[in-house]
């Protein structure tokens, strides 16, 4: 079974790296789509099924957590898992996250074994 | 512990994790035989210390890092690419370097990248040396006053 998965991240670079890592991992991913924001994740989830979104924090326009907020007031897409992708070392900012919604967050560095996991956990706690 | 302590740990596991590059530690600074100092960047970050980190890569290391880290050849790589991977690296060494320190950190910064400057290079910093795919990758932490 293969699923569609979304990335947000405003680094294209970073996105081109997720996307190369759950290539490696072997994570069956059938689609994967790409935002550069939060507002641009959410125009994609209004025209595409997706079975998890993998988000930064800090982003410009709309960043992870306003996305987060968007998400759990959707009537459909407060059920869509949410994890967060970031460097970020203080802990206030993920508790945000988790406190609105977020499944899990996965630090970087991370290694393909670690994404794997935590995708097919999550995305399995989903179907 | 202190930053100088957890920086290799957390050089080598940041490398080795995200960008598929082993690292080592260098007797000395790598700068000369032919192999210049040609980008940095650089980070600042405020918290129980607080400070700015300085990243500084030859250009053939910045190409290679940003090569493996999106998982194309160096030769069709764009220069944001370039720019991009190496600020990614600032970014997930400070916090990976915090947080196995045990530095309480109330913000980051956002990383800058820009082009080598000797000049102010050497400005007051705690310099660190590695090695990495043969060429040289400087570390400089520069922690302000309480």
């Amino acid at each position: 079974m293969a699923f569609n998965v979304l990335i947000v991240d405003d680094s294209a670079t970073m996105r081109a790296m997720i996307k190369r890592v759950i290539k490696l991992s072997g994570f069956e991913a059938e689609t994967i789509y790409e935002a550069g924001n939060g507002r641009e994740a959410l125009k994609v989830l209004d025209g595409h099924w997706v079975d998890l979104v993998l988000t930064d924090i800090h982003m410009p326009e709309m960043d992870g957590l306003e996305l987060l907020r968007v998400l759990s007031a959707h009537p459909v897409l407060n059920r869509l898992p949410v994890i967060i992708v970031t460097p970020e070392g203080s802990d206030e900012p993920l508790q945000e996250a988790m406190r609105l919604g977020a499944k899990a967050c996965i630090r970087k560095p991370f290694s393909p074994e670690k994404v794997r996991q935590v995708l097919m956990r999550h995305i399995e706690e989903g179907v | 512990m202190e930053l100088s302590e957890a920086l290799p740990g957390a050089v080598k596991q940041v490398f080795g994790e995200m960008f598929f590059t082993f690292v080592s530690e260098a007797a000395r600074g790598g700068d000369g035989e032919g192999k210049p100092f040609a980008v940095e960047s650089e980070i600042g970050f405020k918290g129980d210390r607080s400070g700015r980190m300085r990243l500084v890569f030859s250009q053939r290391l910045a190409e290679q890092l940003a090569a493996n880290l999106v998982g194309v050849d160096p030769a069709v790589l764009n220069e944001g690419e370039i720019i991009d991977a190496v600020k990614e690296a600032a970014n997930i060494l400070c916090c990976n370097l915090l947080m196995q320190a045990g530095v309480q950190t109330s913000e980051v910064s956002i990383p800058v990248a820009r082009p080598f400057e000797a000049a102010t290079a050497e400005a007051e910093g705690d310099t660190f040396e590695f090695e990495a795919e043969g060429e040289p990758l400087r570390v400089v932490i520069r922690l302000e006053d309480a």
